[in-house]
């Protein structure tokens, strides 16, 4: 094991391309991937193995060094123990060792302030040059480090989930860009709703807006069509509701003004509601993931409403452009231009599936050093540095 | 509107997929050539996906979830399979330094995917020249087909369950699961599926379910195909409310799919193979029942008697599969068809109307299957119940024998009595060698139902047209009792060549295909189901504390609390079932084995701890 990591350390060193049986492809220097690709049985190689995971959970960067120190280390145990040495006394002189060297790397460590822009690019640059060559590590650093600043709040821990990782498979473009706000990867599903708005409400929503068939129905008794379809619209009429109050809260909000509404709700919405809200000149996502509700709040503003009678002007967010973008069979929705970006998007361009992976591995193993540099506020030069 | 988001766990479960897809692909084909479409809405199972070449086409709303290497990539999509050489130099674009390859021994394809393929391409290939085609050049064509499919029917042909596919699936449709490496032991254990997934790898599935679910207008809910009795069992058991809260569903039909419906597949003579599928059985039901809206456990029937129209293999999973996927077809019919005016006695059902009819109390969600593959002939049945009638004194006057049913649900013999509500589906049922009236169908179901003497809520669905048999599927019917696909049945007329040795049980391959069968099924909440959970609560503590139990459960990362917080669920669901089967106003008679259930109340742990999410991490 350590000898493959060996290899896997320099900056210059190999990058493993491993193609599965069904032909799928993965390139990758992730310690971490390449332990989960080996068969490994020995049980003290899944112990060393297990090692790196955890280090990866910590850290998420260092895979390779881990394994390596371990192997160098275990290299020397071996010596002192076909000399006699019980291993008792070994493993008392690495926690000495482990003590001491802390002990050293918090008197070594040199200070770094938060502000210092240059300092943490050079740790993004060191960790994204030994993943991805030299011309896009440059282009990546910077994006990195914007990442990272634009999340960081100054009185609540970083949250590295805020910043979120999109690709698009695209033959000819290939600039990765940063995004302050939001890219979904969904768009509408209704010809007529706008493509493009500008200075827009955001209401993020919890509703189901699709015709849900009630729970009780033992005590209807229907004895003719024209009763059941009194039935279904019964029913139907439930949803209706909900959908004409967002229209007149809208109504309400926009008056005759320009301004634009968008309605991002985590539930479904049915093809009549849709309708209902492209007349109105409404944009509707539905479906929405969880993770993209939480951001939009921390982006736009307003709060998420989980039933239609907490709808009113003030759980509405604000963007300054909401547009969509269609690419093949996809649509993206992108949500710009926010009062309070605190959640930030980086957009990944490339041509292939394992080319993006390739980069989004790249961009999360660059985060997770930004982030543990604030974090410490110290760093120790050397290591991968000077190659 | 109604769509169906389908996701496959477990190889098991993607044998019988593959069989189910195939089934849908033949349904639709046939139907368009018989213009019995509007029977069947493809919109429900499928969606319209637009490839890199431009062509539309119908892909299933699926996704599976399969171990790395136990598929073949081209056969799935279409798109060709990627060669080491051509990505080599493609890669060059995020790195520019050297790469050193590591490729996996190839999953080979099988003939039959291969020839698929070149038929595909050359059928693309004819349209876009629009020339005139030889009918014997594709007459050849079709026959190599189906001598390749034949050629499946052999005992160890079919290695991956890609083998057999003919429907292309979504690029995206599949997510390979990473290399498993925890220990040296394989994915067998229950427990081992949890933390198998790492956390970019769930939000993947997730995210890739999610998509899926939004392409839908207002789906009725996930139909999930699991092989339970393993890891993937315990992988979906943890991560099912995150599926649901991020598609947005709440029905989820759980259908727990076993190569085997009383012990490992191949049951040698160690005791610790079947303590481990015992210990598996036990933890699936406890946990999966409570996540699912309705659980249906199912496995080929364990009988070969009970069919006798079929003859199949029990130790190919490729047979066995098939019986469990065309069980599966049967049962979900009614979810899948527009209502028509044509035929009245045909009733669309949802999921969620479903879900009303078989859970039967709270917390009480199992359902069983069972059914006859082929029907017998409707008639043969009216002049026996004749016969009866004029010459024993015996038998009840006005009451036909109904032909017994198979079972598909493991652990329930005789089959689905003590039914508390059911949904009953027959499909292409021939009265007197010709297609049956509906009146008559309807009194073959009302007899076939009510011969345990009680009444229950049921809802039926008739249809006249039978099941296209897919090409890829196993040659297990003695084919007089096919039909061909126009209704017509099949008597005198067979196949070309090499069938009557079918009948014979000899070994020549043969093939179905433009062939249909009729099925009867009916899917029922039961009482029945009540020894069974008894009797695997009472085993439980037993097994589980063991030497061989404990050793195993050691060497699955189990704790004591999850053993004890199973123990609990499986409490809580005998008690369910013991609440249904005591209840004063049921017309049925109470069975027989209450005392076993009051017993079962004496073994409650009096400390229970109940461990807070996911139990085993």
């Amino acid at each position: 094991m350590a000898s493959v990591k060996t290899l896997n350390q320099k900056a210059e060193g190999t990058i493993k391309m491993l193609v599965g049986g069904a032909g799928d492809i993965k390139l990758t220097k992730d310690g971490n991937v390449l332990l989960r690709e080996m068969q490994i049985q020995n049980p003290t190689a899944v112990m060393i193995a297990r090692t790196a995971v955890a280090q990866d959970d910590i850290t998420g960067d260092g895979t390779s060094s881990t394994v390596l120190l371990i192997g160098e280390l275990m290299k020397q145990a071996e010596r002192y123990l076909s000399e006699g040495l019980h291993p008792r006394v070994l493993v008392q002189g690495f926690d000495a060792a482990k003590r001491a060297t802390i002990e050293f790397l918090d008197s070594f460590k040199e200070d770094c302030s938060p502000t210092d822009r240059d300092m943490l690019r050079c740790v993004a640059r060191t960790s994204l040059r030994t993943k991805v060559h030299q011309q896009l590590a440059d282009q990546l650093t910077d994006i990195v480090v914007d990442a990272v600043l634009t999340i960081k709040q100054d009185d609540e821990p970083l949250d590295l989930f805020m910043v979120e990782l999109m690709h698009m498979k695209h033959q000819l473009d290939k600039d990765t860009r940063l995004i302050k706000g939001l890219v979904l990867d969904h768009g509408s599903r209704h010809p007529d709703m706008p493509k493009r708005l500008e200075d827009c409400y955001i209401l993020t929503c919890n509703v189901g807006l699709e015709y849900e068939k009630s729970e009780v129905n033992s005590g209807f008794f229907y004895s003719s069509a024209e009763q059941r379809e009194a039935l279904v619209a019964a029913e139907r009429q439930v949803t209706d509701d909900r959908v004409h109050k967002i229209i007149d809260l809208k109504n309400q909000v926009c008056g005759t003004s320009k301004k634009g509404f968008v309605v991002i709700n985590q539930k479904g919405i049915d093809p009549m509601s849709l309708d209902l809200l492209a007349k109105a000149g409404i944009l509707g996502l539905r479906r929405a993931k969880r993770r993209n509700m939480e951001r939009l709040t921390l982006a736009c503003g307003g709060f998420a409403i989980n039933s239609i009678e907490e709808l009113s002007p003030d759980c509405l967010g604000l963007a300054g452009a909401v547009y969509e973008h269609v690419l093949g069979e996809e649509k993206y929705t992108f949500v710009e231009d926010v009062p309070r970006p605190h959640s930030c998007t980086i957009l990944i361009k490339g041509p292939a599936d394992y080319t993006l992976a390739q980069i989004k591995d790249a961009i999360r193993d660059g985060l997770r050093a930004v982030k543990n540099t604030l974090d410490d506020v110290g760093v120790v030069p050397g290591a991968g540095a000077f190659e | 509107m109604h769509e169906i988001v389908t996701v496959q766990f477990g190889d098991f479960a993607n044998y019988t997929g593959s069989h189910f897809w195939n089934l849908q692909d033949e349904c639709a084909g046939a139907g368009h050539e018989h213009g019995t479409a509007g029977e069947v809405d493809e919109n429900i199972l499928h969606q319209e996906a637009c490839d890199s070449r431009g062509l539309v086409s119908w892909t299933p709303r699926l996704l599976i979830l399969a171990a790395r290497d136990s598929f073949a990539g081209g056969s799935l999509t279409g798109a060709p399979q990627a060669c080491a050489d051509s990505q080599a130099e493609a890669h060059g674009q995020a790195w520019s330094g050297r790469t050193q390859l590591h490729q996996a021994e190839q999953v080979k394809r099988s003939h039959f995917n291969e020839l698929l393929d070149e038929d595909t391409d050359t059928a693309d290939a004819r349209d876009l020249e629009s020339s005139g085609v030889s009918t014997a050049a594709q007459a050849s064509r079709d026959s190599l087909l189906e001598e390749a499919a034949g050629r499946l029917n052999h005992p160890r042909a079919v290695k991956f369950w890609t083998d057999f596919t003919q429907v292309l699936l979504h690029p995206r449709a599949v997510v390979p699961l990473p290399g498993i490496w925890h220990g040296a032991s394989t994915f067998e254990g229950f427990t081992q599926g949890s933390d198998i997934l790492t956390r970019e790898d769930r939000e993947d599935f997730l995210d890739r379910a999610r998509s899926l679910a939004e392409a839908c207008d207002s789906p009725q809910g996930l139909q999930l195909l699991v092989e339970d009795l393993g890891g993937f069992g315990g992988l979906v058991a943890d991560i099912l409310s995150e599926l649901r809260d991020s598609t947005a569903t709440d029905t989820v039909l759980l259908f727990a799919l076993r190569g085997s419906s009383h012990g490992p597949a191949r049951s040698t003579l160690q005791g610790s193979a079947q303590t481990a599928w015992q210990l598996n059985e036990a933890l699936s039901l406890a946990y999966l029942s409570s996540e699912a809206s309705v659980m249906t456990p199912m496995a080929a029937p364990r009988d070969a008697a009970s069919l006798p129209g079929l003859h199949w293999d029990p130790d190919q999973a490729f047979h066995t599969s098939a019986l469990c996927a065309a069980a599966l077809d049967s049962i979900t019919h009614p979810f899948r068809t527009a209502p028509s005016p044509a035929s009245p006695s045909a009733g669309p059902m949802t999921m969620a109307e479903l879900m009303q009819l078989l859970i039967v109390g709270p917390a009480a969600n199992l359902a069983a299957v069972c059914g006859l593959m082929p029907v017998p002939d409707l008639q043969i049945d009216s002049q026996s119940q004749e016969m009866d009638t004029r010459s024993s004194n015996i038998c009840h006057t006005g009451r036909a024998q109904a032909p017994p049913m198979a079972s598909w649900t493991p652990g329930l013999r005789p089959a689905c009595h003590d039914v508390l509500s059911e949904s009953a589906v027959l499909r292409g049922p021939a009265c007197g060698g010709l297609p049956a009236s509906s009146k008559s169908a309807e009194d073959f179901l009302q007899t076939m139902s009510s011969d345990d003497g009680s009444r229950c809520p049921r809802q039926s669905f008739i249809s006249t047209v039978g099941v296209n048999i897919p090409l890829p599927f196993p040659g297990i019917f003695n084919s007089r009792l096919l039909s061909t696909s126009d209704g017509a049945p099949g008597f005198a007329n067979a196949l070309a060549a090499g069938d009557l040795s079918a009948l014979s049980g000899g070994s020549r391959p043969q093939c179905c295909s433009k062939m249909s069968y009729s099925m009867v099924t009916r899917w029922c909440a039961s009482r029945a189901f009540m020894p069974y959970i008894s009797e695997i609560t009472m085993r439980m503590p037993g097994m589980s504390g063991g030497y061989l139990g404990r050793s195993i459960l050691r060497s699955w990362n189990c704790g004591e609390d999850v053993v004890l917080e199973s123990q609990e669920k499986l409490y809580e669901l005998a008690d369910a079932y013991r609440r249904i089967s005591t209840d004063p106003y049921s017309s049925a008679q109470l069975p027989a084995n209450a005392s076993v259930s009051t017993s079962a109340l004496a073994f409650r742990p009096t400390t229970a701890r109940v461990a807070q999410g996911c139990p085993w991490q």
